[in-house]
């Protein structure tokens, strides 16, 4: 009854579109520079100017996801996309299509209801573009990380041909509305694992994935996924259930926690998480890999973090590179080993985290194709 | 391909407007927990309990997510109130789940799909290929629409409030429940018909083995 | 000036409190923690939006959130308080 076939998983193209860059390169570039796409802005909330991070674009967003996906075919293998499976990671949905339809007259009658799930966001794709198939994961901000997590496993485990991951999430004032009331945003981009952090910024993206069996040229290889729950508490998390996702992770790549050469947090510039992922760190990886944490310069794009930082991951590797932390003043755990400036290294094994609401936990490994 | 499940245990419920008792308080005793519990989360923990699911991976799905936290939060950026973060950390798809979690101190992987009418679909589907692992899952699927107002939205559905079940392991013998015997419920979101379909199908007086087509 | 009765009202009903009545809360029961009413965080935050909108009365010193939060009694005193002041 064992399941015998076992591939090798390879992140063979990529393609992204946030406040940090319009295209990937752009995106990595800016944040080994420092260049933050976060701003103070105050048309997502009522009474508050917190720094968020827009896309800048004239296109619509729902046209951006299409050029996004669009871009990775003309850049793949691929013909077409017919025997991909397509895998959504979102969190918001077409959220902020409800908003400004029920915003014009406070009247639910104006809402397309077609438009308002998260399976919104695969129909959109699909009107463009065939796929063999399409699944939509929502588990807040660990969507697109579980969406990650679930190619792994069904090209794996050989089930499907290939698949393409879109983590994606847009600003919506439901978002930044609801952790503005949990007193968790900074008027600033965030200063992650600082003694100073005041708080995290919310942001938008979509960040694109290709899945294969085989690897090509500049390939990464996901190597493994872990998963946890805190059972816990809805919002505060707890450091037991970080380091059972992370302890996971190694298990599933077969490898040993002193292989890791750099670890991709979920550093939000949180009081709570930065704290909580710090202590798991220094509890399984004694031998101090370097450790940063890149929303400082996208923002917490929510939905689409473990993607968009699956994207920076993969960047890591092919460059070998570790970026700094940016805006790290004062170092709050000095256990961690944090990047104070970028630096060349050799990069072998990236662990990448994502914490969410509920305690929901995923950590993946990504390795360099020898 | 196609992955053969066994129906360890299987649970279902539904009202048109609320269901009426879900045995929260002797599910969850502790009344500061209790409070916090929206419509899904009391009836993923009363599905749970019914299919005798105490621990173990969890693939969980909706399609309308949690629709009154995310009305109240509406309702409260457009009356430039301050939302409340109770109600908002209970408006992410993953909210019952995460309740039920808590609960029984649940740790493993918990997902959480939302594929609008093929959410249940996709859930068997998932559930099936992470069964190959060898363990027992526990598949489930709730909708809860009973919110103010929502007949300015709802023309189609008849049923607010619906859940679904099943425990479930892989196995090599072969498929004892045929998709094409089943009925549909009418007016019933789509969304949990394909695990609603089976479960009503289920006879505890025999195996029962579903083929899931991926 | 708030009775202790109508507080544990607001409270009931901000914090959903459910199956408990007015007299089933001590005045000098701890709000937090599981020796006393067991609320966490996020009713912290849920209570300081509840007296803004009942009392108008504002709560920022985080600095003296411990002490304020300490009992229903101890919250009770601020908030008559500052509506005296």
């Amino acid at each position: 009854m064992i399941h015998n076939i076992k591939n090798k998983v390879f992140i063979t193209d990529t393609a992204s579109l946030s406040c940090a860059g319009n295209n990937c390169d752009e995106l990595f570039t800016n944040v080994c520079e420092g260049n933050s796409g976060v701003k103070n802005n105050d048309q997502y909330s009522y009474d508050s100017c917190p720094a968020i991070g827009k896309i800048q674009s004239k296109n619509s967003f729902y046209n951006n996801l299409i050029i996004q996906c669009q871009k990775i075919l003309d850049n793949s293998t691929l013909e077409n996309f017919n025997n991909t499976l397509l895998i959504i990671g979102s969190s918001v949905g077409g959220m902020s299509l409800t908003e400004d339809s029920y915003f014009k007259n406070s009247d639910y009658k104006d809402i397309d209801t077609t438009k308002h799930n998260i399976n919104y966001i695969s129909e959109v794709i699909k009107k463009e573009f065939n796929f063999y198939d399409d699944i939509s994961f929502s588990t807040a901000c660990t969507s697109s990380a579980n969406a990650l997590g679930y190619a792994y496993e069904v090209l794996q485990k050989g089930i499907y041909e290939n698949a393409l991951v879109i983590g994606v999430d847009s600003l919506c004032k439901t978002t930044v509305g609801g952790f503005l009331s949990l007193g968790v945003l900074s008027s600033n981009p965030c200063k992650p694992f600082d003694k100073n952090r005041d708080g995290m910024n919310v942001s938008e993206a979509i960040a694109c994935l290709l899945l294969e069996t085989k690897a090509i040229k500049n390939s990464v290889e996901i190597c493994g996924v872990g998963y946890s729950s805190d059972a816990y508490h809805m919002t505060q998390p707890h450091s037991d259930g970080s380091t059972k996702a992370m302890k996971n992770a190694l298990q599933c790549a077969n490898i040993l926690s002193n292989q890791i050469d750099y670890i991709n947090t979920h550093g939000t510039g949180t009081i709570a998480n930065d704290e909580a992922e710090a202590n798991s760190i220094c509890n399984i990886f004694t031998h101090k890999p370097y450790v940063s944490s890149t929303k400082s310069i996208t923002g917490h794009t929510l939905g689409a973090a473990g993607a968009i930082e699956a994207i920076i991951s993969c960047k890591i590797i092919q460059n070998q590179i570790i970026p700094k932390n940016s805006f790290l003043d004062e170092i709050d755990n000095k256990e961690l080993n944090l990047t104070v400036k970028t630096i060349k290294k050799n990069v072998n094994y990236v662990l990448s985290n994502s914490f969410a609401f509920g305690g929901n936990n995923c950590s993946l490994v990504f390795g360099k194709v020898i | 391909m196609t992955i053969n499940l066994e129906i360890i245990d299987s649970s279902y419920i539904y009202d048109p407007i609320q269901i009426e008792d879900l045995k929260t308080k002797e599910l969850v005793p502790k009344m500061v927990t209790r409070r916090r519990l929206t419509r899904a989360a009391k009836i993923a923990i009363y599905l749970a309990s019914e299919t005798n699911f105490e621990e173990g991976r969890i693939v969980y799905g909706n399609s309308y997510a949690e629709l009154d936290s995310s009305a109240k939060i509406l309702n409260s950026i457009n009356n430039k109130e301050p939302i409340s973060p109770t109600i908002f950390q209970n408006s992410v798809n993953n909210t019952a789940v995460s309740y039920l979690s808590m609960l029984t101190k649940n740790k493993h992987e918990i997902m959480t799909i939302s594929s609008g009418d093929n959410t249940s679909l996709n859930i068997l589907k998932a559930g099936a290929i992470k069964a190959l692992d060898g363990d027992t899952l526990l598949l489930l699927v709730t909708e809860t629409l009973n919110i103010e107002k929502i007949e300015e939205l709802n023309n189609c559905i008849n049923f607010l409030e619906c859940g679904v079940a099943l425990k479930i392991r892989v196995t090599q013998e072969n498929p004892t429940m045929k998709y094409k015997d089943m009925k549909n419920i009418e007016n019933i979101p789509l969304s949990i018909i394909h695990m609603l379909n089976i479960a009503k199908n289920v006879d505890k007086k025999k195996s029962n083995i579903i083929e899931v087509v991926l | 000036m708030i009775t202790s009765e109508n507080f544990k009202e607001v409270l009931i009903k901000y914090l959903n409190l459910e199956d408990i009545s007015t007299d089933e809360i001590d005045d000098n029961d701890p709000l937090f923690g599981e020796d006393g009413l067991g609320l966490d965080s996020v009713d912290s935050i849920e209570l300081v939006l509840a007296i803004e909108k009942e009392y108008g009365v504002k709560i920022t010193d985080t600095t003296k959130y411990e002490k304020i939060f300490t009992s229903v009694q101890t919250l009770l005193d601020y908030i008559n308080d500052t509506m005296k002041s």
